[in-house]
């Protein structure tokens, strides 16, 4: 029996072990050295190629990384709306169907909840590569990255509001003197809602196939989204206070409403706006059917592709227009910050998710992120947007670093999907016609009652806020031992 | 030489029981890896569905409650699975009876048509060879309207552009359009099976003495075929009941929720927003409103059949 004992306690001390003598002889791909301690494998990722940034990733990084490492990434690409069905089938059935994972940032609390997401602490501890997390903006890393106080993935774009905009029509002589003729002042790209209304009239010209711009009104998701980025935050817009009571029904949601889905904005977009989603809107500017399109960072490489887009070498990239707020003078303007993050399923084996985690560290790392910038104009990493090289060549990444600096995330609670289906429905309606009061009245009720159901205000669980994000990001960082300019 | 006869009656005896119980039972050993099949992927999940209904369930449930009749509750007073329930009878009625008569009205017609025949069914039943979402996304492609084929063709006209999928006045009444265009020929190849195997007689009695065309139809032809056409509603009712990969493509459930089915809306209760027990019971409702309905179907079809 104490034989018995011995040898169980032997083999629980080894089992303890086995672990930390794994994590200090892991090696990753190493272009440098030529280490390939992967090579032969198969990396399998479930993915969507819906934002045209990933499909530039997949067709510059990754042959890079497989170069590099000997390793065959498998891809499964699926329809936007049908990878979070997707991810939550598998991984509540303990699936190991694919390696690594698309998260986008309000989806990352539902899977945290289901124990799908592998945290990542440990594999950056035990071999950091060229991860660099602390390369982000500490709001984007909070949102896309993180699951609340957890690490779990690593950005593959973090998408900040954009305006595009067709810089051989602002630039023609004939046009500025019309503007000029019609409106009393010169024709520049809008800074304010109003503005944009004003040029979008001017440029919308059914019979020569022009319009004002486009927006997504789409699917609930969708139409959130343009709602909150282009819109309703710079309106002072929120989505939750302190307390989660949702925010939909206040004057100023409801204002936003009744602009950007009212019947005066839908009418300077093309025809079929009420259905357009993220191929739509790209298509409509890429064909030159549109003077403006408000977008986000991640349409950049495709709009910047002159084999894509019929206007590439005619695209301009601008702020997004503010709120004028009527008692100060003042353009408001405060930006969204999303996007996905990979994210490594936690119920494949240990050896698989090392294998995880070179690919993210070096495929989505600080110098793979660099040449995917520089061919494409395209960047998240704060190494990207600053330097002075890449600036010079894609003068927007300064735009886009300032914007993520600033960016507010959305809600990533477990039953956050179903609340944005509630709000983003309401704006359908909106656009349909619909009463903007009594519509986004009831969503916030819906809302309410999604978030009761939830159990958060008998539990009196609380909004996680900008701030307090933030916060978690500096406390992750100063656990993995590193600093950060917006933690000091 | 007694013992060893005693021996071979008992086995003979043996034999013939066991012989007889094959015999008996024999047609169970047939149906038994179908019934086997049914059991596992029909009857159990349906069994299993009904039993979540009754609790609180989602995916990252560690507890499980009790909740009785509270999620069917929740489901009926629910302006989105009222809706959609809305949308999936509007859709059943139009969808079964546009395809109907489009399928009873070709089956007809090819009967009088003598050269051709075999090209011309082959060119008609095209639409149902073709997988639901092919047929989305290319009616999506004609239907834009900047680009789209029918947009050409209206402006050809002077038409003005029509956004038919954008407009919620019209969406509903597009996707049906479709539905009926891919089914069509589901019901057109019933009727014309159907037709192929009615006597000659009574039509030869009814025109020696003169009876019109019209008066055949409806007294010779449709009585006949009623066994026929209650098959052929049978299997587009259910079909229709159940649309999710057509809505789906075209337009996801929108614009605002004007195409949204049953089907569809089940779908995200379930896997976009994680109320499995919620789904659970709208998805019961939803077999009991079809079961209902088949079984009226099904009870007149074996009417008609013992009739005749």
């Amino acid at each position: 029996m104490k034989r018995f004992k011995t040898l169980l306690l032997v083999m629980l001390a080894a089992a303890l072990c086995l672990p930390l003598v794994g994590a200090q002889d892991v090696q990753l791909t190493d272009p440098a050295t030529g280490a390939r301690p992967f090579e032969g494998q198969e990396l399998r990722i479930l993915n969507t190629e819906v934002v045209p940034i990933l499909a530039y990733q997949h067709q510059i990084v990754d042959p890079l990384y497989e170069e590099a490492s000997g390793v065959t990434l498998i891809y499964e690409n699926a329809a936007h709306s049908d990878v979070l069905p997707r991810i939550q089938t598998t991984c509540a059935a303990g699936g190991d169907d694919f390696d690594i994972m698309f998260v986008e940032d309000g989806w990352a609390g539902a899977l945290a909840a289901l124990g799908c997401l592998e945290e990542l602490d440990r594999f950056y501890l035990a071999a950091p590569g060229d991860s660099h997390p602390e390369d982000f903006t500490t709001r984007a890393f909070g949102t896309v990255a993180m699951a609340k106080e957890k690490w779990v993935g690593i950005p593959t774009l973090v998408a900040v509001g954009m305006f595009a905009y067709r810089t051989d029509l602002f630039n023609d002589p004939d046009e500025q003197a019309a503007f000029m003729e019609a409106y009393g002042r010169d024709l520049a790209v809008p800074q304010t809602w109003g503005e944009l209304a004003e040029v979008g009239a001017f440029f919308t010209r059914p019979d020569e196939d022009l319009y004002g711009f486009n927006y997504r009104y789409g699917t609930p998701n969708n139409i959130l989204f343009d709602y909150m980025i282009h819109f309703g935050f710079s309106r002072g817009v929120d989505f939750f206070d302190a307390d989660f009571n949702p925010l939909f029904d206040t004057e100023a949601a409801i204002d936003t409403a009744s602009f950007f889905a009212g019947q005066d904005v839908l009418n300077l977009q093309p025809p079929g706006r009420e259905s357009f989603q993220f191929g739509e809107v790209m298509q409509n500017f890429t064909q030159g059917k549109v003077a403006m399109y408000g977008t986000e960072s991640w349409a950049i490489p495709l709009l910047l592709d002159s084999e894509a887009s019929l206007v590439a070498e005619n695209t301009g990239f601008a702020p997004i227009p503010g709120w004028l707020n009527p008692e100060t003078g003042e353009i408001q303007s405060a930006l969204l910050s999303a996007g996905p993050a990979y994210m490594i399923n936690a119920h494949i084996p240990e050896e698989r998710k090392w294998l995880a985690w070179d690919y993210l560290q070096l495929a989505h790392g600080v110098e793979f992120s660099r040449i995917l910038a520089d061919q494409t104009g395209a960047g998240h990493r704060i190494s990207v947007l600053t330097d002075p090289d890449l600036v010079a060549k894609w003068p927007h990444l300064t735009a886009n670093y300032e914007a993520a600096k600033v960016g507010i995330g959305r809600p990533a609670e477990p039953w956050w999907p179903e609340a944005e289906n509630a709000i983003g429905r309401a704006l359908q309606e909106v656009a349909a016609g619909g009463d903007a009061a009594s519509l986004m009245a009831d969503a916030n009720n819906d809302i309410r009652e999604i978030v009761a159901d939830a159990g958060y205000y008998d539990e009196g669980i609380t909004y996680v806020s900008v701030q307090q994000r933030e916060e978690f990001v500096c406390a992750k960082l100063a656990d993995l031992g590193l600093e950060h300019d917006e933690c000091m | 030489m007694t013992a060893t006869g005693a021996t071979g009656r008992a086995d003979q005896s043996f034999s013939t029981r066991l012989y007889r119980a094959t015999q008996r039972y024999k047609h169970w050993f047939f149906i038994a890896p179908a019934l086997l099949i049914i059991l596992t992927v029909v009857i159990y999940p349906i069994i299993f569905s009904t039993g979540v209904s009754f609790f609180r369930v989602t995916f990252a449930s560690q507890s499980r409650p009790f909740v009785g009749l509270q999620n069917f509750e929740r489901m009926l007073t629910n302006d989105d699975f009222i809706e959609s329930t809305f949308n999936t009878l509007y859709y059943v009625v139009f969808s079964v009876s546009g395809s109907f008569a489009l399928g009873f009205g070709v089956a007809l017609l090819i009967r009088r048509i003598t050269v051709g025949k075999d090209l011309l069914r082959l060119i008609l039943i095209i639409p149902i060879t073709m997988a639901p979402i092919v047929v989305g996304l290319m009616w999506n492609w004609m239907l834009d309207p900047l680009f789209g084929l029918i947009n050409w063709f209206l402006d050809l006209v002077n038409i003005p552009e029509q956004t038919f999928l954008a407009q919620a006045a019209t969406a509903r009444m597009t996707v049906v359009l479709v539905d009926i265009w891919q089914w069509y020929p589901l019901v057109f190849l019933i009727i014309e099976a159907g037709m192929a195997t009615l006597p000659r007689a009574p039509y030869e009695s009814a025109r020696l003495e003169g009876v019109s065309s019209w008066m055949i139809f409806r007294r010779i032809t449709l009585p006949l075929l009623r066994p026929v056409i209650l098959v052929a509603l049978l299997l587009r009712t259910v079909d229709a009941f159940r649309t999710f990969d057509l809505v789906r493509v075209m337009t996801d459930g929108g614009p605002a929720l004007t195409t949204e089915t049953l089907s569809l809306y089940l779908y995200r209760t379930a896997f976009t927003f994680n109320k499995l027990s919620r789904a659970a019971a709208g998805s019961i409702l939803m077999l009991l409103v079809i079961g209902l309905i088949s079984a009226v179907m099904f009870r007149y079809l074996f009417r008609e059949v013992g009739d005749s």
